[in-house]
């Protein structure tokens, strides 16, 4: 019996094998929205782990949290090398990185920070940075680049980079006479910082000693010589990372932090920063959904009418199965496996589909957007969920025309009319 | 009843609707292995008698027995089976499946009746055998689409699927309407001696009593109805 329902259907295979693609579009669409919003979570909630604190000049948690981790939009005030010390050095405190931004390097940021930076950063679950090549700064113009980076822009160790200055690919202003060498590639984290440039504080302020607001100071030269002689103590820096000897104490030092005398400071939890995003980024999230929900359905729709059309020119070969001894219950079922078939094969379809786009443009997506899709696995278990609606809508849209067959078989008898 | 018998028919009584019947027959025995002609015209209810001798429908009152077994108190999935292995049915036309080859066509009874596919043993060779005997063999191994064979030979294969597994009864719904007197007479005649070899029990519906000369016994159906139908239309055509 399916052998025949599966003649049958390969007999009208051109309409519906284009049944098949719509439904397999629409899972596409379905399953591909809810892995860019599982992975974009992930993505967002992998890039800062074990920081406590993340403190800024005083905005808004949610811009401190993009501009200092995630690498989007622009830092607004900086903060007093000084204030920085004194926060740092509190006992409470485990650790901190110092984070200084405003350069860039053909697109991608430059970070100005010490050491600690390899030492306490963490990503993901707790894993610390690892070296692919080479190690972090030895001499004063060392820059030690993201995964990323490297792979974009084909570096590898000993390359020269010339840092632009500010952000943003059209900077024509160069430190150019301050060039600096590639002196070790980070293991790829999947977060943000593969698509940075780090170099030290030291060599921030290095490259920046004949500057004052965004130009060169006219007539200053400062060759990269004569700066490694001067004093390279750094006098701002845009933001740090803490981390504290104890969890109890984070309110207390968030709130010492907020009240901070010297100059307005604002220090946040990552976590609580994050859940605020996300409450932001559910919106967008969820309309997505909601209009692939739509494709889904049109895409079923689509299925019910190409099978209520098809029933209406089977009505003689429903006759004959009759005829033979077939019961109006396997009629139903040949219906309804047939929609349920059609259904399974469009999921199939749309979920090799998806490993193939995800393998397309995975690479294209982190480097324009730092989104970093996950390789193409097996079905999450929302996925599953998802999968498992549109085969339940699917024996359900199944369910139409098996009815009006039933209808028409028991009607119908041995003489169908047409 | 009789051992003999293969239909019998008591005081039968359907109707569409329970207040106007268009049925209503007294008495109806055919024996086994009889080839009776059933002539009724266009909306005399023969259509409906088919559907009700092939259990797919039951009447409101009376009896039918086929093969000595009363169906109008078995289940619907009872008379599915019944009809699976005893009944072999040919249509007007359009009896093939367009998705199947000729063999697969002939032997889709056997998918549906144990019995059918016991007794034809092998079915495929079977299936051969029967469109050889009805004059296709030189169609048997090309890989023909259905739609691709004259009405003619639709026919003819439509009655090799009707007699594959030797069922006891066929019910034929005017199977030679669409065909032309020359290939008329050559398909009734290879029905009527494949019939026989089987020992199937031919019922053979038509308006046309020129082609009753094939038969043992011809009946009227409006003579044993004893309802003059009201219109010719209606769900009996």
């Amino acid at each position: 019996m399916l052998i025949l329902a599966l003649r049958s259907l390969w007999n009208r295979r051109g309409t519906a094998s284009l049944t098949l693609l719509t439904i397999a579009i629409s899972v596409l669409l379905l399953t591909g929205v809810d892995k860019l919003r599982h992975d974009a979570r992930e993505g967002f909630f992998n890039t800062v782990s074990g920081t406590d604190l993340i403190v800024g000049a005083r905005s808004g948690s949610l811009p401190l949290l993009l501009y200092s981790v995630f690498n989007i939009g622009q830092p607004t005030n900086n903060i007093r090398w000084s204030s920085y010390q004194q926060i740092a050095n509190q006992d409470q405190v485990a650790w901190s990185i110092p984070i200084t931004l405003g350069d860039s390097h053909r697109g991608f940021r430059v970070v100005g920070t010490t050491d600690a930076y390899f030492e306490h950063y963490r990503f993901g679950k707790q894993q610390p940075l690892t070296f692919a090549k080479g190690h972090a700064f030895d001499d004063l113009f060392d820059v030690v680049i993201g995964a990323e980076v490297a792979r974009a822009l084909n570096y590898t160790l000993g390359d020269r980079v010339v840092i632009a200055h500010g952000l943003g690919r059209g900077s024509f202003a160069m430190h150019d006479d301050k060039p600096f060498q590639v002196s070790g590639i980070l293991q790829p984290t999947g977060t943000p910082v593969d698509k940075n440039l780090l170099i030290s504080l030291e060599a921030w302020e290095a490259i920046h000693i004949d500057w004052r607001a965004g130009t060169r100071i006219p007539g200053m030269n400062v060759t990269a010589d004569e700066a490694r002689e001067m004093d390279l103590t750094p006098k701002q820096i845009t933001a740090f990372l803490l981390g504290l000897e104890s969890r109890m104490s984070t309110f207390h030092i968030q709130r010492a932090i907020n009240n901070f005398r010297a100059e307005p400071l604002q220090a946040i939890l990552p976590g609580v920063a994050l859940q605020e995003l996300w409450q932001v980024m559910s919106i967008a999230e969820k309309t997505l959904l909601i209009i692939s929900g739509f494709v889904v359905f049109a895409g079923f729709t689509g299925m019910l009418g190409m099978l209520l059309t098809s029933l209406n020119e089977r009505r003689r070969e429903l006759a004959v199965l009759r005829a033979v001894g077939a019961s109006p219950f396997r009629i139903v079922t040949l219906l309804i496996f047939e929609a349920v078939l059609l259904t399974f094969l469009g999921i199939l379809l749309g979920l090799i589909l998806l490993s193939l786009l995800t393998l397309g443009i995975q690479d294209w997506l982190a480097l324009e957007y730092g989104l970093f899709l996950s390789s193409p696995g097996w079905p999450s278990a929302s996925q599953w969920w998802l999968l498992g609606a549109v085969q339940l809508a699917g024996l359900l849209t199944g369910l139409i025309p098996a009815w009006r067959a039933y209808r028409y078989t028991l009607a119908d008898g041995l003489t169908p009319r047409l | 009843m009789t051992d003999t018998a293969a239909i019998e028919l008591n005081q039968l009584r359907f109707g569409w609707k329970a207040k106007e019947p268009i049925l209503d027959i007294d008495r109806l025995l055919i024996h086994k292995g009889e080839q009776l002609f059933l002539r009724g015209a266009s909306g005399s209810g023969k259509s409906t008698l088919l559907n009700l001798l092939g259990g797919l429908m039951l009447p409101q009152q009376g009896q039918i027995s086929l093969l000595g077994e009363s169906l109008e108190k078995r289940s619907q999935r009872y008379r599915d089976k019944f009809r699976a292995d005893h009944i072999g049915v040919l249509f007007q036309q359009f009896n093939l499946l367009p998705y199947l080859n000729l063999v697969d066509n002939v032997t889709l009874p056997c998918r549906f009746s144990n019995l059918r596919r016991q007794r034809a043993g092998d079915p495929d060779s079977a299936a051969r055998e029967l469109l050889s005997a009805l004059g296709l063999h030189e169609y048997l191994d090309k890989n023909l689409q259905t739609a691709e064979l004259s009405i003619g030979q639709q026919q003819r294969v439509a009655a090799a699927r009707a007699l594959i597994g030797q069922p006891e009864i066929m019910l034929a719904d005017e199977p030679t309407s669409a065909l032309d007197s020359d290939t008329r007479d050559q398909f009734l005649s290879l029905l009527s001696e494949q019939c026989q070899q089987n020992g199937t029990t031919l019922i053979f519906v038509s308006h046309d009593l020129s082609l009753s000369s094939h038969f043992d016994r011809v009946i009227n159906l409006a003579e044993i109805n004893q309802l003059k139908p009201v219109h010719e239309t209606g769900a009996s055509c």
